[in-house]
C-alpha cells in the first residue's frame, strides 16, 4: 500500500471533519485489515478511478450521524433520514474531492464517484484484496471510522 | 436582492444553501441535476446560479454549458468538492463566472453571490 495515496484521504478527512463538526478530531490507532469491512449504522462509500483506484468509506453509528447532521446544519436534527444521511454522505464527498486534489498534485489525479449510503449496522463490503487503511478518527460528535482501500491506476 | 438557482443533488446541502441565501433575502429555486437545472433556468430565468459538479442524469459541467448556449450571459458559480485544476478549468471552459471549493463556508458563498447580485 502507498503511503503517498493514503495521507490525502487521512489529511483531508481530519481536516474537513474539524471545519465542519468543530475539533478537536483524534487520530486513534490506524490498522490494515483485508478482510471485509463490517459497517457500522451508517457507511458512505466513494469510488475512485483513473491514476489512483479503489474506494474511500466512512463509517459510524446512527447518534453520531445526528449528531454531525445537527452541528452542520446549525439546528437539531433527530431522524435518520434522507436529510442527516445526505450531510454525511456531502462530509465524505468533501473529503474525497479535497484528496484527489492534492492526489492530482502528485501526478495521480482521479474521479470520484458519488457517494452511496448503507444503511444498517452488519453490512459487509469487501475490498476484494485490496488492503484497507482504516482510521478511527474520535470527533465531538463520536467515532468516525474511516476505511482507505486504494492502489495506483 | 436576486433570484438564485440552487443546483445539488445532496438535498442536505440545498437545505444549506437555501437557508442561508433566503436569510439574505434572495429568492431561492432549486434543481437536484443538472438537466432539471437547465428546465429551471429556462423557466426561471435567475440572476445567478450555484452548481455542484458530481450529479446523476447531467453533471454541472454539462448543465453549465447547455445553460451558456441558451443565455451567454447566464451568471454560474460552481460549487464543488472537487478542487482539481483540471476540474476548474473544465468550468471555466463551459463558462463557469467562479469556482467555490467545499466544504460549504457561509462568508465565501455570500461574498461570491455580491459580486453577482446587487
Amino acid at each position: 500500500m502507498d503511503v503517498k495515496l493514503i495521507n490525502p484521504f487521512v489529511a483531508a478527512a481530519v481536516s474537513v471533519l474539524q471545519q465542519e463538526v468543530g475539533g478537536p478530531i483524534q487520530r486513534g490507532p490506524l490498522r490494515l485489515e483485508v478482510s471485509p469491512l463490517v459497517g457500522d449504522d451508517v457507511t458512505v462509500l466513494i469510488g475512485l478511478a483513473g491514476g489512483t483506484k479503489g474506494v474511500v468509506m466512512l463509517t459510524m453509528s446512527a447518534p453520531a450521524v445526528l449528531r454531525m447532521a445537527s452541528r452542520m446544519a446549525g439546528e437539531q436534527i433527530a431522524a435518520l433520514d434522507e436529510l442527516s444521511k445526505s450531510a454525511v454522505a456531502e462530509l465524505t464527498n468533501v473529503i474525497s474531492g479535497q484528496a484527489s486534489a492534492e492526489l492530482e498534485q502528485l501526478g495521480h489525479a482521479c474521479n470520484i464517484s458519488a457517494p452511496t449510503v448503507v444503511t444498517g449496522a452488519g453490512a459487509e463490503i469487501s475490498t476484494a484484496s485490496v488492503q484497507r487503511l482504516v482510521v478511527p478518527l474520535e470527533t465531538p460528535c463520536g467515532v468516525v471510522t474511516l476505511h482507505v482501500a486504494v492502489r495506483p491506476g | 436582492m436576486g433570484k438564485i438557482l440552487v443546483v445539488d443533488d445532496a438535498s442536505f446541502m440545498r437545505m444549506r444553501s437555501t437557508r442561508l441565501l433566503q436569510e439574505a433575502g434572495h429568492e431561492v429555486v432549486e434543481a437536484e441535476n443538472g438537466q432539471d437545472a437547465v428546465a429551471r433556468y429556462m423557466a426561471e430565468r435567475p440572476d445567478l446560479v450555484l452548481m455542484d459538479i458530481t450529479m446523476p442524469v447531467m453533471d454541472g459541467i454539462a448543465a453549465t454549458a447547455a445553460i451558456k448556449e441558451y443565455d451567454p450571459n447566464a451568471n454560474i458559480v460552481m460549487v464543488s468538492a472537487l478542487g482539481q485544476q483540471s476540474m476548474v478549468m473544465a468550468a471555466i471552459k463551459a463558462g463557469a463566472r467562479d469556482f467555490i471549493v467545499k466544504p460549504f463556508e457561509p462568508n465565501r458563498v455570500m461574498e461570491t453571490v455580491r459580486k453577482f447580485v446587487s
